[in-house]
């Protein structure tokens, strides 16, 4: 008993001495200023952890986010995906920046009335000559048409013999004989 | 006003507005922070004034008026530049107002000195003297082209940097073919009188030129510089720029390319090496003693053809570089030298030629650029000028 009182003598003393030190007196002061926030701190924290802890026991929620998350395909593959997303984003970037630009070029064309002007008055010039030439043959086509109907003429054995000497005649006639002779060295 | 921006471009032509429609898409921040100082009312596409002094173009077609051009978020101010005091970041401008700028972009073109031809002044647009390099003139060589039935006609190249290099003999080879055209080619003597030692610089093309050239029968002659007109007599005088020796031609029609140099408020500026072109690093295009300048375009003293297609490719260079600079990083964008001519042969024929600084072909296409083509022509007239308004000057192309 003696012995016991000895000792709890010694650990007072020490701790006043631990407590006349000025710097350990200082921490404690301050230590005792922050004492409310402290306990707020620790009261918050220990909600969250209270909060965790409730959660991790409701089965009923986490049932319900886990069915939720597997309606979507999440998965590994998912994780590893992101990584090569991640991995490739400078080369997107790139592609991304010039698909950028071409939409962009493709807008101010769209909205430029002169360069819309420009190019339709140039397809125009390559067009024309063919509608021109279209025309032509239109026109060639009406010709015969009105001549056939306003002069109908009786064509027997010698007008076919008269047509024969035509140059027009014999110029599509002697593409034909050509063709056939063709035909005749590959049989 | 505000006379303090975060970016001043000197020059509203191809590269001003392409840098600062670049700018203003990379970083949004800087919208109303930057200037364009410029005191055309127009903004002109040149390449098309080839095809129209060949009579293959509406020259109405490559003028637009300069505010449609000028990028939204840019302010444009409507002066002229007449000096620059790099150590206060200032310019000053005619109407004697000084702007400040944390950075700078110089892009102020190339100057035509119609003076330097004695006679060539007085007698453009008159008695068959003509010149694809006025916008005033340029349809009067069509007019000239048209209406020659017989006689010389002359082209020619002078002793000095010039924007498009391959401009001189495009319209030659338009004049040759359209009096092929119209079957009077036999009476007339097509001569080419160069300051240039070759048809072109980079070998390739200047192999597939000769045979151009020696096709359609042309009196090449090269080192020859124009010195004067005497456009009642009708007769160029060349020196020789081997002997010294003056040699007269007789003409009855000729097309000159106008001496060029740096402009005034450039040559005589801080900002100029001693030939007066803006003195940048090749690479990176920002200026060798000022890093907060950077030089673009025809007036920068990069030892490449100056052409639009050059710019198209500064342009990013300059854009980038001096973002990295803003953003206090390392400038990582370099200029290779890139420049292209398409050399229009004839109607509805073109080589392509695209080269770097080591005068090397870099070629985009598929197939051999140095073979007349009627692809590239259709390129040339329908897609280039779209790409150039709508692709270029919107910072996208």
């Amino acid at each position: 008993m003696a012995n016991a009182t000895v000792s709890m003598s010694e650990e007072l003393y020490q701790i006043i001495e631990m407590l006349e030190k000025p710097e350990v007196r200082h921490s404690l002061q301050r230590l005792l200023d922050k004492l409310p926030n402290l306990e707020q701190t620790i009261d918050s924290a220990e909600n969250v952890v209270d909060f965790g802890k409730a959660v991790l026991t409701d089965e009923k929620t986490i049932d319900r986010y886990e069915q939720f998350v597997t309606t979507y395909n999440v998965g590994s593959e998912t994780i590893t995906a992101i990584v090569q997303l991640i991995e490739k984003l400078p080369k997107l970037v790139q592609i991304i920046h010039q698909l950028e630009n071409i939409v962009d070029f493709g807008k101010a064309v769209l909205r430029d009335k002169q360069t819309t002007e420009y190019t339709m008055n140039n397809l125009k010039s390559y067009i024309d000559p063919y509608v021109e030439k279209g025309k032509t043959g239109l026109d060639f086509l009406k010709m015969v048409q009105q001549r056939a109907e306003e002069k109908p003429q009786h064509i027997n054995v010698f007008s076919i013999v008269k047509w024969l000497k035509d140059p027009a005649v014999q110029k599509t006639l002697n593409y034909v004989q050509s063709a056939l002779d063709i035909l005749k060295e590959k049989n | 006003m505000k006379t303090s921006f975060k970016v001043v471009i000197v020059g509203g032509g191809t590269a001003g507005i392409s840098v600062a429609a670049r700018l203003l898409r990379q970083s949004h921040s800087l919208q109303g922070e930057i200037a364009i100082i410029d005191p055309a009312q127009k903004h002109y596409y040149q390449p098309l004034w080839t095809l129209v002094g060949g009579g293959a173009a509406n020259k109405w077609d490559s003028e637009r008026e300069m505010r449609s051009v000028i990028p939204k978020g840019a302010v444009w101010l409507k002066e002229a530049v007449s000096s620059f005091d790099p150590n206060q970041n200032q310019v000053l401008t005619q109407d004697g107002t000084t702007y400040t700028y944390d950075f700078l972009v110089v892009a102020g073109g190339i100057e035509i000195n119609w003076g330097a031809i004695k006679g060539l002044k007085e007698a453009l647009g008159t008695k068959s003297v003509c010149s694809n390099y006025s916008f005033k003139h340029v349809d009067y060589t069509w007019e000239t082209i048209r209406n020659f039935k017989e006689g010389t006609a002359l082209f020619t190249h002078p002793n000095s940097p010039v924007k498009c290099g391959g401009a001189p003999q495009k319209i030659m080879h338009l004049a040759e073919d359209y009096f092929n055209n119209v079957n009077v080619r036999g009476n007339i003597n097509v001569i080419f009188g160069s300051a240039n030692p070759a048809i072109f610089d980079v070998l390739k093309y200047r192999e597939a030129l000769e045979k151009v050239i020696e096709r359609k029968n042309i009196d090449a002659r090269f080192r020859r510089n124009l010195i004067e007109i005497k456009a009642d007599e009708k007769i160029a005088i060349f020196e020789n720029l081997d002997t010294g020796i003056l040699e007269e031609i007789k003409y009855d029609m000729i097309h000159v390319t106008p001496y060029m140099c740096s402009p005034e408020f450039i040559r005589t500026s801080a900002l100029a090496d001693e030939c007066g072109w803006v003195d940048v690093d090749k690479f990176t295009l920002q200026h060798k003693k000022y890093s907060n300048v950077f030089g673009i375009g025809d007036n920068a003293n990069l030892p490449t053809s100056k052409t639009g297609a050059a710019i198209r490719k500064q342009a990013p260079v300059v854009a980038q570089n001096l973002i990295s600079l803003m953003r206090q990083q390392p400038m990582t964008q370099m200029y290779n030298g890139y420049s292209s001519c398409p050399i229009v042969t004839g109607y509805n024929k073109l080589i392509l030629a695209e080269f770097d600084y080591n005068k090397e072909p870099v070629e985009s296409m598929p197939f051999n650029q140095a073979v007349e083509r009627s692809s590239m022509y259709f390129m040339k007239k329908d897609l280039l000028p779209v790409m150039y308004w709508d692709g270029m000057l919107k910072g996208t192309m």
